[in-house]
Protein backbone atom coordinates (compact mmCIF):
# COMPACT_ATOMS: atom_id res chain seq x y z
CA UNK A 1 0.00 0.00 0.00
CA UNK A 2 1.16 3.35 -0.81
CA UNK A 3 1.53 6.24 1.78
CA UNK A 4 -0.35 9.29 1.88
CA UNK A 5 2.91 11.16 0.65
CA UNK A 6 3.13 8.48 -2.16
CA UNK A 7 -0.36 8.79 -2.78
CA UNK A 8 -0.50 12.75 -2.99
CA UNK A 9 2.57 12.14 -5.50
CA UNK A 10 0.73 9.65 -7.47
CA UNK A 11 -2.10 11.95 -7.84
CA UNK A 12 0.48 14.81 -8.78
CA UNK A 13 1.90 12.76 -11.33
CA UNK A 14 -0.89 11.89 -13.06
CA UNK A 15 -2.50 15.23 -12.76
CA UNK A 16 1.34 15.61 -14.82
CA UNK A 17 1.29 13.51 -17.67
CA UNK A 18 -2.73 13.84 -18.34
CA UNK A 19 -3.78 17.25 -17.15
CA UNK A 20 -7.14 17.22 -18.90
CA UNK A 21 -7.99 14.59 -16.66
CA UNK A 22 -8.15 15.07 -13.01
CA UNK A 23 -10.97 13.91 -11.65
CA UNK A 24 -11.48 12.14 -8.61
CA UNK A 25 -12.55 8.95 -9.83
CA UNK A 26 -9.48 9.01 -12.28
CA UNK A 27 -7.23 9.46 -9.49
CA UNK A 28 -9.17 6.59 -7.10
CA UNK A 29 -8.88 4.31 -10.13
CA UNK A 30 -5.09 5.08 -11.01
CA UNK A 31 -4.45 4.61 -6.81
CA UNK A 32 -6.39 1.44 -7.25
CA UNK A 33 -4.31 0.16 -10.10
CA UNK A 34 -1.29 0.61 -8.63
CA UNK A 35 -2.03 -1.05 -5.60
CA UNK A 36 -3.14 -4.14 -6.92
CA UNK A 37 -0.19 -4.44 -8.80
CA UNK A 38 2.50 -7.52 -7.57
CA UNK A 39 3.91 -6.28 -4.28
CA UNK A 40 7.58 -6.28 -5.50
CA UNK A 41 6.04 -3.51 -8.59
CA UNK A 42 4.44 -1.73 -6.03
CA UNK A 43 7.46 -1.56 -4.29
CA UNK A 44 9.20 0.01 -6.87
CA UNK A 45 6.55 2.63 -7.67
CA UNK A 46 6.57 4.10 -4.16
CA UNK A 47 9.86 4.01 -4.61
CA UNK A 48 9.94 6.53 -7.42
CA UNK A 49 7.03 8.51 -6.22
CA UNK A 50 9.42 8.84 -2.99
CA UNK A 51 12.21 10.03 -4.99
CA UNK A 52 10.05 12.60 -6.68
CA UNK A 53 8.87 14.26 -3.02
CA UNK A 54 12.33 14.68 -2.54
CA UNK A 55 12.30 17.30 -5.44
CA UNK A 56 8.98 18.98 -4.29
CA UNK A 57 7.08 17.14 -6.90
CA UNK A 58 3.66 17.32 -5.05
CA UNK A 59 3.88 20.88 -3.97
CA UNK A 60 5.02 22.18 -7.79
CA UNK A 61 3.50 23.45 -10.95
CA UNK A 62 2.53 20.91 -13.99
CA UNK A 63 5.16 23.01 -15.94
CA UNK A 64 7.78 21.98 -12.85
CA UNK A 65 6.76 18.75 -12.18
CA UNK A 66 6.62 18.03 -16.16
CA UNK A 67 10.88 19.54 -15.91
CA UNK A 68 11.45 17.52 -12.54
CA UNK A 69 10.39 14.38 -14.56
CA UNK A 70 12.68 15.12 -17.47
CA UNK A 71 15.23 15.87 -14.99
CA UNK A 72 15.56 12.87 -13.13
CA UNK A 73 14.96 10.93 -16.02
CA UNK A 74 18.33 12.20 -17.00
CA UNK A 75 20.30 11.45 -13.63
CA UNK A 76 18.62 7.87 -13.85
CA UNK A 77 17.88 5.27 -16.18
CA UNK A 78 15.90 2.82 -13.85
CA UNK A 79 13.60 6.35 -13.02
CA UNK A 80 13.61 6.08 -16.67
CA UNK A 81 12.42 3.23 -17.31
CA UNK A 82 10.15 3.48 -14.44
CA UNK A 83 8.37 6.74 -15.10
CA UNK A 84 7.26 5.18 -18.87
CA UNK A 85 5.84 1.64 -16.98
CA UNK A 86 3.81 4.09 -14.62
CA UNK A 87 2.79 6.66 -17.24
CA UNK A 88 1.52 3.48 -19.17
CA UNK A 89 -0.07 2.61 -16.45
CA UNK A 90 -1.99 5.51 -15.73
CA UNK A 91 -3.09 5.61 -19.54
CA UNK A 92 -4.04 2.42 -19.84
CA UNK A 93 -6.07 3.04 -16.79
CA UNK A 94 -7.76 6.31 -17.79
CA UNK A 95 -8.26 5.15 -20.90
CA UNK A 96 -5.72 7.60 -23.10
CA UNK A 97 -3.46 5.74 -25.34
CA UNK A 98 -0.49 8.30 -24.54
CA UNK A 99 0.34 10.59 -22.12
CA UNK A 100 -0.28 14.78 -23.16
CA UNK A 101 3.27 15.42 -23.84
CA UNK A 102 3.57 12.74 -26.51
CA UNK A 103 0.27 14.31 -28.15
CA UNK A 104 -0.09 16.79 -30.47
CA UNK A 105 -2.39 20.10 -29.24
CA UNK A 106 -5.56 19.16 -31.07
CA UNK A 107 -5.74 15.96 -29.35
CA UNK A 108 -4.78 17.39 -26.01
CA UNK A 109 -7.67 19.47 -26.39
CA UNK A 110 -10.37 16.75 -27.65
CA UNK B 1 38.00 6.74 3.42
CA UNK B 2 41.67 5.65 2.72
CA UNK B 3 43.73 8.06 1.71
CA UNK B 4 44.27 9.06 -1.88
CA UNK B 5 47.72 10.10 -3.18
CA UNK B 6 47.42 11.18 -6.88
CA UNK B 7 50.80 12.57 -8.02
CA UNK B 8 49.44 12.30 -11.90
CA UNK B 9 47.58 14.68 -13.96
CA UNK B 10 45.23 13.00 -16.85
CA UNK B 11 47.20 14.51 -19.85
CA UNK B 12 46.51 13.20 -23.59
CA UNK B 13 44.71 9.83 -22.38
CA UNK B 14 46.94 9.36 -19.79
CA UNK B 15 48.02 9.47 -16.31
CA UNK B 16 51.11 11.86 -16.38
CA UNK B 17 53.61 12.56 -13.12
CA UNK B 18 53.38 16.16 -12.65
CA UNK B 19 56.77 18.28 -13.40
CA UNK B 20 57.20 20.15 -9.94
CA UNK B 21 57.07 19.58 -5.90
CA UNK B 22 54.08 21.12 -5.32
CA UNK B 23 51.52 19.19 -3.10
CA UNK B 24 48.15 20.05 -1.69
CA UNK B 25 46.52 18.20 1.01
CA UNK B 26 42.73 16.97 0.63
CA UNK B 27 41.01 17.70 4.11
CA UNK B 28 37.38 15.93 5.07
CA UNK B 29 35.79 19.19 6.78
CA UNK B 30 33.53 17.10 8.72
CA UNK B 31 36.54 16.00 10.98
CA UNK B 32 39.43 18.45 9.77
CA UNK B 33 41.13 14.74 8.28
CA UNK B 34 43.06 13.97 5.57
CA UNK B 35 41.56 12.21 2.72
CA UNK B 36 44.49 12.75 0.30
CA UNK B 37 47.56 14.44 -1.49
CA UNK B 38 47.56 15.74 -5.09
CA UNK B 39 49.73 17.56 -6.89
CA UNK B 40 49.31 21.48 -7.86
CA UNK B 41 49.69 22.26 -11.42
CA UNK B 42 52.40 24.77 -12.99
CA UNK B 43 52.68 25.84 -16.10
CA UNK B 44 54.67 23.12 -17.45
CA UNK B 45 51.98 20.54 -16.37
CA UNK B 46 49.19 23.51 -18.03
CA UNK B 47 51.36 23.86 -21.08
CA UNK B 48 51.38 19.70 -21.37
CA UNK B 49 47.62 19.36 -21.57
CA UNK B 50 47.25 22.48 -24.10
CA UNK B 51 49.62 20.41 -26.31
CA UNK B 52 47.21 17.15 -26.02
CA UNK B 53 44.16 19.25 -26.18
CA UNK B 54 45.51 21.32 -29.29
CA UNK B 55 47.02 18.24 -31.20
CA UNK B 56 43.10 15.98 -30.50
CA UNK B 57 41.61 19.23 -31.51
CA UNK B 58 41.24 18.32 -35.38
CA UNK B 59 40.18 14.62 -35.15
CA UNK B 60 37.47 15.27 -32.29
CA UNK B 61 35.90 18.61 -34.16
CA UNK B 62 35.63 16.34 -37.71
CA UNK B 63 34.01 13.47 -35.37
CA UNK B 64 30.41 13.20 -35.79
CA UNK B 65 27.92 15.09 -33.90
CA UNK B 66 26.53 12.12 -32.84
CA UNK B 67 29.66 9.66 -32.15
CA UNK B 68 30.45 12.82 -30.03
CA UNK B 69 27.16 12.52 -28.24
CA UNK B 70 27.41 9.46 -27.48
CA UNK B 71 30.39 9.73 -25.83
CA UNK B 72 29.29 12.26 -23.37
CA UNK B 73 25.91 9.43 -22.85
CA UNK B 74 28.51 6.75 -22.01
CA UNK B 75 30.13 9.46 -19.36
CA UNK B 76 26.65 10.08 -18.05
CA UNK B 77 25.86 5.97 -17.79
CA UNK B 78 29.15 5.14 -16.07
CA UNK B 79 28.71 8.36 -13.53
CA UNK B 80 25.45 6.58 -12.84
CA UNK B 81 27.00 3.24 -12.25
CA UNK B 82 29.33 4.95 -10.08
CA UNK B 83 27.09 6.91 -7.97
CA UNK B 84 27.76 4.67 -5.00
CA UNK B 85 31.53 5.47 -4.78
CA UNK B 86 30.99 9.31 -6.20
CA UNK B 87 28.41 10.59 -3.52
CA UNK B 88 30.08 9.65 -0.83
CA UNK B 89 33.28 10.55 -1.87
CA UNK B 90 31.86 14.62 -2.18
CA UNK B 91 30.23 14.49 0.98
CA UNK B 92 34.35 13.28 2.57
CA UNK B 93 35.79 15.94 0.10
CA UNK B 94 33.21 18.96 0.68
CA UNK B 95 30.69 18.17 3.37
CA UNK B 96 27.53 18.31 1.11
CA UNK B 97 24.96 15.87 3.04
CA UNK B 98 24.79 12.51 1.64
CA UNK B 99 21.60 13.28 0.14
CA UNK B 100 21.96 16.35 -1.68
CA UNK B 101 25.25 14.95 -2.94
CA UNK B 102 23.73 11.70 -4.44
CA UNK B 103 20.71 13.72 -5.57
CA UNK B 104 21.97 16.91 -6.90
CA UNK B 105 26.05 17.06 -6.79
CA UNK B 106 26.20 13.52 -8.81
CA UNK B 107 23.05 13.47 -9.80
CA UNK B 108 23.57 17.05 -12.39
CA UNK B 109 26.83 15.48 -13.26
CA UNK B 110 24.95 12.64 -14.74
CA UNK B 111 22.25 15.09 -16.09
CA UNK B 112 25.04 17.46 -17.65
CA UNK B 113 26.05 14.65 -19.83
CA UNK B 114 23.02 12.31 -20.06
CA UNK B 115 21.18 15.80 -21.81
CA UNK B 116 23.79 16.53 -24.59
CA UNK B 117 21.55 14.62 -26.83
CA UNK B 118 19.02 16.35 -26.19
CA UNK B 119 20.66 19.31 -25.97
CA UNK B 120 22.36 19.69 -29.41
CA UNK B 121 18.81 19.29 -31.15
CA UNK B 122 18.12 22.56 -29.89
CA UNK B 123 21.34 23.74 -31.61
CA UNK B 124 21.31 25.14 -34.75
CA UNK B 125 25.22 24.04 -36.65
CA UNK B 126 24.18 25.38 -39.97
CA UNK B 127 21.42 27.30 -41.10
CA UNK B 128 21.11 30.36 -43.96
CA UNK B 129 20.40 33.86 -44.24
CA UNK B 130 20.08 35.05 -47.44
CA UNK B 131 22.92 33.94 -49.62
CA UNK B 132 24.99 33.06 -46.75
CA UNK B 133 25.98 29.64 -45.49
CA UNK B 134 25.93 30.45 -41.42
CA UNK B 135 28.20 27.22 -40.55
CA UNK B 136 28.88 27.58 -36.74
CA UNK B 137 31.94 25.80 -36.25
CA UNK B 138 33.76 24.64 -32.63
CA UNK B 139 35.63 27.48 -31.04
CA UNK B 140 39.34 25.48 -30.46
CA UNK B 141 40.79 24.41 -27.10
CA UNK B 142 38.83 25.45 -24.15
CA UNK B 143 40.20 26.24 -20.57
CA UNK B 144 38.47 25.60 -17.83
CA UNK B 145 38.37 26.61 -14.50
CA UNK B 146 36.06 25.23 -11.95
CA UNK B 147 35.53 25.84 -8.21
CA UNK B 148 34.76 23.28 -4.99
CA UNK B 149 31.01 23.71 -4.24
CA UNK B 150 29.98 21.68 -7.16
CA UNK B 151 33.36 19.64 -7.71
CA UNK B 152 31.92 17.55 -10.11
CA UNK B 153 28.83 19.14 -12.03
CA UNK B 154 30.75 22.21 -12.51
CA UNK B 155 33.03 20.21 -14.60
CA UNK B 156 30.69 17.94 -16.50
CA UNK B 157 28.47 21.31 -17.67
CA UNK B 158 31.71 22.50 -18.78
CA UNK B 159 33.18 19.69 -20.34
CA UNK B 160 29.73 18.14 -21.87
CA UNK B 161 29.28 21.40 -23.40
CA UNK B 162 32.60 21.33 -25.03
CA UNK B 163 32.25 17.70 -25.96
CA UNK B 164 29.28 18.32 -27.91
CA UNK B 165 30.44 21.46 -29.44
CA UNK B 166 33.74 19.53 -31.08
CA UNK B 167 35.83 21.16 -28.45
CA UNK B 168 39.17 19.88 -26.80
CA UNK B 169 39.57 20.47 -22.98
CA UNK B 170 41.71 21.45 -20.39
CA UNK B 171 40.16 21.62 -16.83
CA UNK B 172 41.42 23.27 -14.01
CA UNK B 173 39.56 21.81 -10.80
CA UNK B 174 39.56 23.23 -7.64
CA UNK B 175 42.56 22.09 -5.39
CA UNK B 176 40.33 22.17 -2.34
CA UNK B 177 38.15 19.39 -4.46
CA UNK B 178 40.50 17.30 -6.65
CA UNK B 179 39.15 14.04 -5.87
CA UNK B 180 35.99 14.06 -7.44
CA UNK B 181 37.65 15.66 -10.85
CA UNK B 182 40.10 12.98 -11.16
CA UNK B 183 37.17 10.06 -10.14
CA UNK B 184 35.19 11.78 -13.82
CA UNK B 185 39.14 11.62 -15.95
CA UNK B 186 38.88 7.76 -14.77
CA UNK B 187 35.21 7.75 -16.14
CA UNK B 188 36.35 9.50 -19.25
CA UNK B 189 39.16 7.28 -19.69
CA UNK B 190 37.19 3.87 -18.48
CA UNK B 191 34.10 4.80 -21.63
CA UNK B 192 37.26 5.40 -24.23
CA UNK B 193 37.00 9.32 -25.04
CA UNK B 194 39.86 9.81 -27.57
CA UNK B 195 42.94 10.68 -25.89
CA UNK B 196 43.65 14.59 -25.27
CA UNK B 197 39.45 15.70 -25.59
CA UNK B 198 39.62 16.01 -22.06
CA UNK B 199 42.69 16.61 -19.92
CA UNK B 200 42.34 17.13 -16.18
CA UNK B 201 44.60 18.78 -13.86
CA UNK B 202 44.34 20.66 -10.40
CA UNK B 203 46.30 23.30 -8.62
CA UNK B 204 46.32 26.46 -7.29
CA UNK B 205 44.08 29.54 -9.25
CA UNK B 206 47.07 31.66 -9.15
CA UNK B 207 49.76 29.45 -10.72
CA UNK B 208 47.37 26.80 -13.07
CA UNK B 209 44.44 29.04 -13.25
CA UNK B 210 46.38 31.91 -14.30
CA UNK B 211 48.66 29.92 -16.70
CA UNK B 212 45.28 28.78 -18.28
CA UNK B 213 44.15 32.07 -19.00
CA UNK B 214 47.43 33.38 -20.24
CA UNK B 215 47.84 30.42 -22.57
CA UNK B 216 48.30 31.78 -26.06
CA UNK B 217 46.91 28.31 -27.85
CA UNK B 218 43.67 28.20 -25.44
CA UNK B 219 40.96 29.94 -27.43
CA UNK B 220 38.17 30.40 -24.74
CA UNK B 221 38.09 30.49 -20.91
CA UNK B 222 35.61 29.35 -19.27
CA UNK B 223 35.47 30.18 -15.75
CA UNK B 224 32.85 29.80 -12.50
CA UNK B 225 34.12 31.61 -9.09
CA UNK B 226 34.55 34.32 -7.34
CA UNK B 227 33.98 38.01 -9.14
CA UNK B 228 37.83 38.65 -7.81
CA UNK B 229 39.01 36.03 -9.82
CA UNK B 230 37.31 36.34 -12.85
CA UNK B 231 38.52 39.90 -12.91
CA UNK B 232 42.03 38.47 -12.97
CA UNK B 233 40.79 35.96 -15.20
CA UNK B 234 39.77 38.23 -17.85
CA UNK B 235 42.68 40.80 -17.15
CA UNK B 236 45.54 37.78 -17.83
CA UNK B 237 43.39 36.35 -21.20
CA UNK B 238 43.15 39.96 -22.37
CA UNK B 239 46.50 40.26 -24.19
CA UNK B 240 46.01 37.01 -25.96
CA UNK B 241 42.50 38.16 -27.22
CA UNK B 242 40.81 34.74 -26.16
CA UNK B 243 36.99 34.61 -25.41
CA UNK B 244 36.07 34.62 -21.72
CA UNK B 245 32.65 33.20 -20.02
CA UNK B 246 32.37 33.98 -16.61
CA UNK B 247 29.95 32.46 -13.96
CA UNK B 248 30.60 34.63 -10.59
CA UNK B 249 28.68 35.17 -7.47
CA UNK B 250 25.92 36.52 -6.43
CA UNK B 251 23.45 37.77 -3.62
CA UNK B 252 20.11 37.08 -4.89
CA UNK B 253 17.05 38.23 -3.51
CA UNK B 254 13.76 36.35 -3.20
CA UNK B 255 10.58 38.29 -2.78
CA UNK B 256 7.83 37.05 -0.56
CA UNK B 257 4.67 39.30 -2.23
CA UNK B 258 2.32 40.17 0.32
CA UNK B 259 -0.83 37.66 -0.57
CA UNK B 260 1.49 34.58 -0.58
CA UNK B 261 1.10 31.58 1.38
CA UNK B 262 4.38 32.69 3.73
CA UNK B 263 4.59 29.40 5.07
CA UNK B 264 5.35 28.30 1.92
CA UNK B 265 7.36 30.90 1.09
CA UNK B 266 9.72 30.59 3.79
CA UNK B 267 10.12 27.69 4.10
CA UNK B 268 11.06 26.68 0.07
CA UNK B 269 13.18 30.32 0.56
CA UNK B 270 15.09 29.01 3.64
CA UNK B 271 16.03 25.82 1.71
CA UNK B 272 16.88 27.90 -1.73
CA UNK B 273 19.01 30.62 0.88
CA UNK B 274 20.83 27.49 2.49
CA UNK B 275 21.44 24.82 -0.71
CA UNK B 276 24.94 22.77 -0.32
CA UNK B 277 25.44 24.94 3.04
CA UNK B 278 24.53 28.28 1.14
CA UNK B 279 27.93 27.81 -1.07
CA UNK B 280 26.17 28.04 -4.11
CA UNK B 281 26.12 31.04 -6.13
CA UNK B 282 22.36 30.95 -6.84
CA UNK B 283 21.44 30.80 -2.91
CA UNK B 284 18.64 33.16 -2.76
CA UNK B 285 20.39 35.54 0.01
CA UNK B 286 18.07 37.95 0.85
CA UNK B 287 14.67 37.52 1.48
CA UNK B 288 12.19 40.65 0.59
CA UNK B 289 9.36 41.07 2.33
CA UNK B 290 6.52 43.41 3.25
CA UNK B 291 7.62 45.44 5.96
CA UNK B 292 3.85 44.96 8.00
CA UNK B 293 4.65 41.07 7.37
CA UNK B 294 8.17 41.18 9.18
CA UNK B 295 7.80 40.31 12.36
CA UNK B 296 5.59 36.90 11.06
CA UNK B 297 7.77 36.09 8.70
CA UNK B 298 10.47 36.34 11.59
CA UNK B 299 8.81 33.83 13.60
CA UNK B 300 8.30 31.54 10.55
CA UNK B 301 12.29 31.61 9.59
CA UNK B 302 13.02 30.94 13.59
CA UNK B 303 11.10 27.87 13.01
CA UNK B 304 12.27 26.51 10.11
CA UNK B 305 15.76 27.35 10.57
CA UNK B 306 15.74 25.60 13.95
CA UNK B 307 14.12 22.31 12.56
CA UNK B 308 17.34 21.73 10.32
CA UNK B 309 19.05 19.45 11.37
CA UNK B 310 23.64 20.40 11.36
CA UNK B 311 25.80 17.91 11.27
CA UNK B 312 27.49 14.52 10.05
CA UNK B 313 26.98 15.02 6.43
CA UNK B 314 27.07 11.23 5.93
CA UNK B 315 23.92 10.92 8.10
CA UNK B 316 20.79 11.00 6.03
CA UNK B 317 19.11 13.68 7.98
CA UNK B 318 21.65 15.56 7.73
CA UNK B 319 20.04 18.96 6.04
CA UNK B 320 23.01 21.51 6.74
CA UNK B 321 27.09 19.47 6.62
CA UNK B 322 30.51 21.75 7.18
CA UNK B 323 31.80 24.51 4.85
CA UNK B 324 33.91 23.17 2.51
CA UNK B 325 37.07 23.74 4.10
CA UNK B 326 37.71 25.69 7.86
CA UNK B 327 38.94 28.41 5.57
CA UNK B 328 35.62 28.79 4.30
CA UNK B 329 33.98 28.65 7.84
CA UNK B 330 36.30 31.41 9.10
CA UNK B 331 35.23 33.54 6.40
CA UNK B 332 31.69 32.77 6.85
CA UNK B 333 31.83 33.02 10.97
CA UNK B 334 33.85 36.65 10.16
CA UNK B 335 30.77 37.97 8.06
CA UNK B 336 28.42 36.65 10.81
CA UNK B 337 30.58 38.91 13.49
CA UNK B 338 30.51 41.73 10.30
CA UNK B 339 26.93 41.80 10.24
CA UNK B 340 26.75 41.67 14.19
CA UNK B 341 29.35 44.85 14.49
CA UNK B 342 27.19 46.62 11.95
CA UNK B 343 24.53 46.52 14.21
CA UNK B 344 21.96 43.73 12.53
CA UNK B 345 19.77 42.04 14.70
CA UNK B 346 19.69 38.28 14.98
CA UNK B 347 16.93 36.60 14.68
CA UNK B 348 18.52 32.98 14.88
CA UNK B 349 22.24 31.62 14.65
CA UNK B 350 25.03 33.02 15.23
CA UNK B 351 29.23 33.57 15.32
CA UNK B 352 29.52 30.43 17.51
CA UNK B 353 30.09 26.60 16.44
CA UNK B 354 26.79 24.61 16.81
CA UNK B 355 26.90 22.68 20.17
CA UNK B 356 28.67 19.86 19.81
CA UNK B 357 30.59 20.20 16.11
CA UNK B 358 33.44 22.71 17.27
CA UNK B 359 36.18 20.00 15.89
CA UNK B 360 35.01 20.55 12.16
CA UNK B 361 34.18 23.41 9.96
CA UNK B 362 30.75 23.60 10.66
CA UNK B 363 28.46 26.95 10.59
CA UNK B 364 25.49 27.76 12.49
CA UNK B 365 22.74 28.45 10.31
CA UNK B 366 22.25 32.19 10.69
CA UNK B 367 19.64 34.82 10.04
CA UNK B 368 19.73 38.59 10.34
CA UNK B 369 17.25 41.37 10.64
CA UNK B 370 17.01 44.97 10.70
CA UNK B 371 19.61 45.01 8.18
CA UNK B 372 20.59 48.26 5.78
CA UNK B 373 21.41 48.45 2.25
CA UNK B 374 25.06 49.24 3.22
CA UNK B 375 25.86 46.68 5.60
CA UNK B 376 28.60 44.62 3.70
CA UNK B 377 26.26 41.14 4.67
CA UNK B 378 23.69 42.75 2.13
CA UNK B 379 26.15 43.87 -0.25
CA UNK B 380 28.45 40.96 -0.36
CA UNK B 381 28.69 37.63 -1.46
CA UNK B 382 29.03 35.30 1.84
CA UNK B 383 28.71 32.04 0.77
CA UNK B 384 27.46 30.40 3.65
CA UNK B 385 24.31 29.87 5.82
CA UNK B 386 23.69 33.00 6.12
CA UNK B 387 20.28 34.79 5.26
CA UNK B 388 19.12 38.55 5.63
CA UNK B 389 15.63 39.71 5.69
CA UNK B 390 15.02 43.30 4.47
CA UNK B 391 11.85 44.78 3.79
CA UNK B 392 10.01 46.56 0.81
CA UNK B 393 6.81 48.39 0.50
CA UNK B 394 5.00 47.73 -2.59
CA UNK B 395 5.44 45.62 -5.22
CA UNK B 396 7.90 48.75 -7.20
CA UNK B 397 9.76 49.00 -4.27
CA UNK B 398 10.25 45.34 -4.31
CA UNK B 399 11.82 45.43 -7.42
CA UNK B 400 13.90 48.07 -6.33
CA UNK B 401 15.10 46.62 -3.65
CA UNK B 402 15.95 43.25 -5.25
CA UNK B 403 17.88 45.25 -7.82
CA UNK B 404 19.96 47.23 -5.34
CA UNK B 405 22.90 44.97 -5.83
CA UNK B 406 26.09 44.86 -7.81
CA UNK B 407 25.68 41.10 -8.55
CA UNK B 408 22.30 39.85 -10.90
CA UNK B 409 22.96 35.62 -10.95
CA UNK B 410 19.19 34.80 -9.38
CA UNK B 411 16.64 35.81 -7.93
CA UNK B 412 13.17 34.55 -6.55
CA UNK B 413 9.47 35.48 -6.34
CA UNK B 414 6.74 33.98 -4.48
CA UNK B 415 3.02 34.71 -4.78
CA UNK B 416 -0.53 33.56 -4.72
CA UNK B 417 -0.71 34.59 -8.17
CA UNK B 418 1.63 32.94 -10.12
CA UNK B 419 0.98 35.85 -12.87
CA UNK B 420 1.47 38.62 -10.76
CA UNK B 421 4.68 37.02 -9.70
CA UNK B 422 5.62 36.25 -13.00
CA UNK B 423 5.12 40.33 -13.91
CA UNK B 424 7.65 40.98 -11.08
CA UNK B 425 10.21 38.60 -11.94
CA UNK B 426 10.65 40.41 -15.56
CA UNK B 427 11.58 43.14 -13.63
CA UNK B 428 14.62 41.89 -12.00
CA UNK B 429 17.92 41.92 -13.25
CA UNK B 430 19.45 38.43 -12.81
CA UNK B 431 20.34 35.56 -14.97
CA UNK B 432 17.60 33.18 -13.44
CA UNK B 433 14.40 33.53 -11.80
CA UNK B 434 12.45 31.37 -9.58
CA UNK B 435 8.42 31.32 -9.29
CA UNK B 436 6.79 30.25 -6.58
CA UNK B 437 9.51 27.53 -6.31
CA UNK B 438 9.89 26.79 -10.16
CA UNK B 439 11.94 23.75 -10.28
CA UNK B 440 15.48 24.13 -11.33
CA UNK B 441 16.06 23.33 -15.53
CA UNK B 442 18.99 22.04 -16.27
CA UNK B 443 18.73 22.97 -19.86
CA UNK B 444 17.83 27.00 -19.77
CA UNK B 445 20.40 29.36 -19.73
CA UNK B 446 22.01 29.26 -16.53
CA UNK B 447 24.26 32.89 -16.01
CA UNK B 448 24.41 36.56 -14.94
CA UNK B 449 24.60 40.26 -15.33
CA UNK B 450 26.39 43.12 -13.63
CA UNK B 451 29.18 41.44 -11.23
CA UNK B 452 27.92 38.04 -11.72
CA UNK B 453 29.74 37.78 -14.60
CA UNK B 454 28.85 37.19 -18.66
CA UNK B 455 28.34 34.08 -20.88
CA UNK B 456 26.11 31.39 -20.52
CA UNK B 457 25.96 27.97 -19.27
CA UNK B 458 23.92 24.59 -19.50
CA UNK B 459 21.40 23.09 -22.55
CA UNK B 460 22.01 24.44 -26.03
CA UNK B 461 23.20 27.88 -24.67
CA UNK B 462 26.33 26.00 -23.31
CA UNK B 463 26.80 24.56 -25.99
CA UNK B 464 26.33 27.32 -27.96
CA UNK B 465 28.81 29.41 -26.07
CA UNK B 466 31.69 27.52 -27.65
CA UNK B 467 30.59 27.52 -31.03
CA UNK B 468 32.05 30.38 -33.86
CA UNK B 469 30.38 31.60 -36.82
CA UNK B 470 31.45 31.15 -40.46
CA UNK B 471 29.47 33.14 -42.60
CA UNK B 472 29.90 31.52 -46.30
CA UNK B 473 28.48 34.13 -49.15
CA UNK B 474 27.35 32.17 -52.41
Amino acid sequence: MLNDTQRAALTAYTETVLPEAPEATDQAAVRQAVESLPEDQQSGIGELLAALDVFGFTGSSVRSRAQILRTVSWASSAAKTGFVSLTELVCRTVGQDKPAQQRQPEEVAR
Amino acid sequence: MTTTVQHEFFIGGAWVPAHGADRIQVVDPASGTPLGEVAGADAADVDDAVVAARAAFPAWAATPLEERVGYCTAIALELERRLDQLAPLITHEMGSPIGFATAVQVGLGIIDMASIEDSVQQVSFEHEIGNSLVVRQPIGVVGAITPWNYPLHQITAKVGAAMAAGCTVVVKASEVTPLAAFELARVIEHVGVPAGVVNILTGYGPVAGEAISRHPDIDIVSFTGSARAGRQIAAAAAPTLKRVALELGGKSPYIILDDADLQAAVVNGIGKAYINGGQTCTALTRMLVPGSLLPEVEELVQGVVDSLAVGDPLDPATAIGPMASAAQRDRVVDYINVGLAEGARLVVGGPQAPPGLERGAFVRPTVFSDVNRDMRIVREEIFGPVLVLQTYDDDADAVRVANDSAYGLAGGVFSSSEERATAVARELRTGQVEVNGGAFNPQAPFGGFKHSGYGRELGPYGIEEFLGSVAIQR
